[in-house]
């Protein structure tokens, strides 16, 4: 996607990225300072957005997408960490395997950085007030931040290219076609995946407080 | 955990295979709505050959089961004593 994104909505999402990556390095130094639990919860967040975006899965559409595993940290060990979680990854694809893109790395941060794992803390606590079973909340939130980092991504790309009748949201339901017959079955399968390893987690008795959400 | 992971990698990876990404989606996309726009950078790194693509992918997922796998089980062997 190298050069898909108008320059200057490429400089105004990286300007935007910017805050929240330096209140994440913040938020990393908090949690690697602390305690050996909340390393190792660290350790697994960013370790299941590295498990999960290797995952290529096809799609009833005939292509291929990728989960995105940001949920399952935000949940584990709060938000504010997960943009220097995503900016590493996005790295890594960027310049080894030449996905993503390092013009669209600001964006990207973003929407799967920023959004997806706040939708994804907000979702797990709605659904645990509302009553519903730990686990299912965890599921629900790692879904929903799958879908809402694709929303984001096709957001961006509405605002960039809107259509000349409808404008950008004729534009965004396009981009939201494109992504959302792909992304709907792969948040179900992440929803599953975040499920069966907080529950691994669970097993090994961690307390699975959340941590870091200040 | 690890070798249930390192499978679904290889697996997902070959069947997958060589279908249409989300990058290709949304460049197509981007095509369609804006015809004539022309991309303003190029890649810095050259595409990847598929295999090696393949191997690289499942390279990432293995290094991310193995400190799963690895934090997981540190964190039920230290009791995880951070309240």
């Amino acid at each position: 996607m190298e050069g898909y994104l108008p320059a200057a909505h490429a400089l105004g999402w990286t300007v935007a990225a910017a805050p929240f990556l330096v209140h994440s390095t913040a938020a990393v130094r908090r949690a690697t300072g602390g305690t050996a639990g909340g390393r190792m919860r660290l350790a697994a967040s960013g370790a299941f957005v590295l498990l999960l975006t290797s995952l290529k899965l096809p799609s009833v559409a005939g292509s291929s997408s990728h989960p995105t595993g940001t949920g399952l940290g935000a949940v584990l060990v709060g938000a504010p960490v997960m943009p220097v979680v995503a900016l590493l990854v996005l790295l890594f694809q960027a310049l080894l395997l030449a996905h993503g893109g390092l013009t669209t790395l600001g964006a990207n941060v973003v929407s799967l950085g920023v959004v997806g794992p706040w939708i994804a803390v907000g979702t797990h606590r709605a659904l645990r007030r509302a009553g519903l079973g730990e686990l299912l909340a965890v599921g629900m939130a790692a879904a929903a931040a799958d879908l809402a980092t694709y929303g984001t991504t096709a957001l961006q790309l509405a605002l960039a290219f809107p259509q000349e009748e409808g404008g950008i949201g004729a534009s965004l339901a396009k981009f939201l076609t494109v992504f959302g017959v792909t992304q709907l079955p792969l948040a179900v399968v992440e929803g599953v995946f975040a499920a069966l390893v907080w529950r691994a987690v669970a097993a090994r008795r961690a307390p699975l407080t959340r941590r870091g959400l200040a | 955990m690890a070798a249930v992971a390192g499978a679904l990698i290889v697996a997902s990876q070959l069947v997958a295979g060589d279908r249409q990404g989300t990058d290709d989606a949304a460049r197509q996309a981007v095509q369609q709505v804006a015809p004539s726009y022309r991309p303003w950078a190029r890649r810095l790194v050259r595409e990847t050959a598929p295999d090696a693509e393949r191997a690289l992918f499942i390279l990432q997922g293995m290094i991310g089961a193995l400190v799963l796998g690895t934090a997981v089980w540190r964190l039920g062997r230290t009791g995880e004593a951070d309240a």
